[in-house]
């Protein structure tokens, strides 16, 4: 390299030093002339296996942040968002959790949406008093701490109405249960046989099976050797599509009972006919005819070319009750954490948190008809 | 419930029997752990989903085809990728990791052509199987396990009766030997991965029909076909098929007795003690 280009290369690194500097500091100063922004952080699955869950709640928050602007922001202030990915990883929540803590100094996080990032970043939270409103199903969060919140109701609360449903309603009094061999299924496994046994009835056989296993024949004929009058299937969309195929191949004629993650086109697509009745307890109705639904539903749906999920329709409510604390107590988590506890907030559902950070939503029973997932009715 | 049983484990066995014939055959020959065969199975299972159900061409049309590929396929990754290793006198722990590159370069692919979500075939429809001696079975199953066995009957025959299977003991008994009597092993070993792939096609359709296809499923198959394989001896492809049936019914006997969730912990001590025990396997020949 000969010395002329040696300065060449110097003066192209100075000027893009020095652009550098001027693009940073026109930045700020743009935005210092009206009003700072709020910002709250997210974190959420965008990449991986789980990452189509992450975009369509990215979405619904991005939808949200949208019309809080347009109606004037939060007190004036336009409200900012910093999307992270943690990727489902509990390491890599760890270091966005110290990110949006440290650096961000952010006075609220909306997710994460995996179970065990959530339980990972959990304590940070607490210990700086960031608000986190998670979207998580696993019960061991409730007791995470005083600033953990979440919009998605626990394992255990879903199987509370199932239970008491299924024992009343449908008069089944003898159930077994088929269940994931990891904590998600564990959990929903010991809330369904605690709440059915509570309401008067008899879990007469509990078989567990592995992730990825693909073959459950010999475990549905153990189970229905009990006679129950009811299977609840405690898994993910694939593994029990797999299962309602291979029961109607062997001609077990049950009632299969389910959880919320098996509303998903996964199911249909692989069981098929054979997923026809199955009942499962769910949050959300897209049917529902109240405004504020059909509203939700057309205006995402038109944004985004495709419907929300139930995933999405939480945290567009979690996106509007992060505006309206912040509203009221500015950046004060204290009284934050106070509002959180003692309003009810009205959305697109309704959610009032118990004195855990869980929120009490009103669940609803629905099934599977003509392969499209409807309320169930007696 | 015994015939049940029986039925179930046999249904079980023919499957993991489909993915360690043609893995052991490859094996046997080329004396290297050739995990990459899980993402042919995959491959064939997703060409067919392509064909059939994407295309809409005929279903017989689309099974040749689908089989046809996984053959080329087998052909190209032992051309391209372990040729030109063996051309540079890599070892055979060399290969092996090169198979489980490819083995993650090929479903990693699969996810990048298909997307992550499920995909069934859907050739046929759901229904209650028939009742044969009071068990349950469904015509799709039987197919499975008949083809299963006819594949034990013609390796069998091949590698005895014919002139390219007998060059292929030759190959796998004494290397040097065989190519001082005129066998190209380079030839010998093409051949292998030919055959070897071209069951892993028809593993691909049958398994792509009777489960679904998700693009890891190549792992999953090659998990419990490997152990089928070194317990029947990886060397011998009838005894990798024994061992397959012998791992199927094991697993689900053994769950009718025990909690259902011992069922891949089962399989692993069965492992074990014929590790332990019998390393050569069922139909090894001890060396």
């Amino acid at each position: 390299m000969n010395k002329t280009t040696q300065i060449i290369i110097g003066i192209i690194v100075a000027i893009i030093i020095l652009g550098g500097i001027w693009y940073g500091l026109s930045r700020k100063s743009t935005t210092l002339t009206t009003k700072e922004p709020i910002k709250i952080g997210v974190m959420l699955p965008l990449s991986g296996k789980n990452a189509l869950n992450g975009q369509y709640i990215q979405q619904a928050i991005i939808l949200a942040q949208e019309e809080i602007n347009q109606n004037g922001g939060i007190n004036g202030k336009k409200l900012e968002i910093i999307f992270e990915d943690d990727q489902c990883d509990p390491k890599v929540g760890a270091t966005i959790a110290q990110k949006l803590i440290n650096v961000d100094k952010v006075p609220l996080v909306l997710g994460p949406w995996c179970s065990s990032v959530a339980l990972a970043v959990a304590p940070t939270f607490e210990n700086s008093k960031t608000i986190m409103i998670a979207e998580v199903i696993t019960p061991k969060l409730t007791t995470a701490g005083d600033y953990i919140f979440r919009v998605q109701p626990t394992g255990a609360f879903y199987m509370k109405t199932l239970a008491e449903e299924v024992v009343k309603t449908l008069g089944i009094k003898k159930a077994g249960v088929m269940y994931i061999g990891n904590d998600y299924g564990a959990s929903v496994k010991d809330a369904f046989v605690k709440e059915f046994e509570n309401n008067g009835g008899t879990v007469v056989d509990v078989e567990q099976y592995m992730d990825k296993q693909t073959d459950f024949k010999t475990e549905l004929i153990k189970i229905s050797q009990k006679n129950p009058q009811a299977i609840l299937l405690a898994s993910y969309a694939q593994d029990a599509g797999l299962i309602l195929k291979q029961a109607k191949e062997l001609g077990i004629n049950v009632q299969f009972l389910g959880v919320p993650a098996l509303e998903n086109k996964d199911l249909i697509k692989i069981a098929g006919e054979a997923a026809e009745g199955l009942i499962y307890p769910y949050h959300f109705n897209f049917e529902n005819p109240n405004e504020n639904v059909q509203k939700f539903v057309s205006s995402y749906t038109s944004k985004f070319g495709h419907q929300p999920d139930g995933f999405a329709v939480l945290m567009y409510d979690g996106t509007y009750i992060a505006a309206k604390i912040l509203e009221k107590c500015n950046s004060d988590t204290e009284c934050m954490k106070n509002e959180l506890y003692n309003n009810t907030f009205k959305g697109v559902t309704e959610i009032k948190f118990d004195s855990n950070g869980d929120p009490l939503l009103p669940i609803n029973l629905k099934t599977i008809k003509n392969g499209q997932f409807v309320p169930y009715e007696k | 419930m015994f015939n049940q049983l029986l039925i179930n484990g046999i249904i079980a066995g023919a499957i993991y029997a489909l993915v360690a014939s043609g893995f052991s055959l490859i094996y046997s020959v080329c004396k290297f752990v050739h995990f990459a065969h899980g993402a042919v199975i995959a491959f064939s299972s997703y060409f067919l989903y392509l064909l059939f159900s994407m295309l809409g061409l005929n279903f017989g049309f689309s099974v040749v085809l689908s089989i046809i590929f996984a053959s080329i396929l087998g052909f190209l990754i032992d051309k391209i990728v372990y040729k030109e290793l063996r051309k540079r006198k890599a070892s055979n722990t060399i290969l092996l990791i090169a198979s489980v590159a490819l083995l993650i370069f090929f479903e990693s692919l699969i996810l990048i052509l298909f997307g992550a979500d499920v995909k069934t075939i859907g050739y046929i429809k759901i229904s209650k199987g028939i009742e044969i001696l009071k068990a349950i079975i469904t015509p799709l199953q039987i197919v499975i396990i008949i083809v299963s066995i006819i594949l034990l009957i013609l390796l069998f025959l091949f590698m005895k009766k014919t002139k390219l299977g007998k060059a292929m003991r030759a190959v796998a008994d004494n290397k040097e030997v065989a190519e001082v009597v005129g066998i190209s092993a380079e030839k010998i070993y093409s051949w292998s991965f030919i055959i070897g792939s071209l069951i892993a096609g028809i593993a691909g359709i049958l398994v792509g029909l009777e489960q679904n296809l998700e693009p890891t499923m190549g792992t999953n198959l090659m998990i419990k076909g490997f152990t089928a394989a070194i317990i029947g001896g990886v060397g011998s492809v009838p005894g990798s098929i024994l061992g397959s049936f012998l791992l199927g019914l094991v697993e689900n006997f053994g769950i009718w007795f025990l909690p259902s969730g011992y069922k891949d912990a089962i399989a692993f001590i069965i492992l074990f003690i014929f590790l332990l025990f019998r390393p050569q396997g069922i139909l090894g020949i001890k060396k």
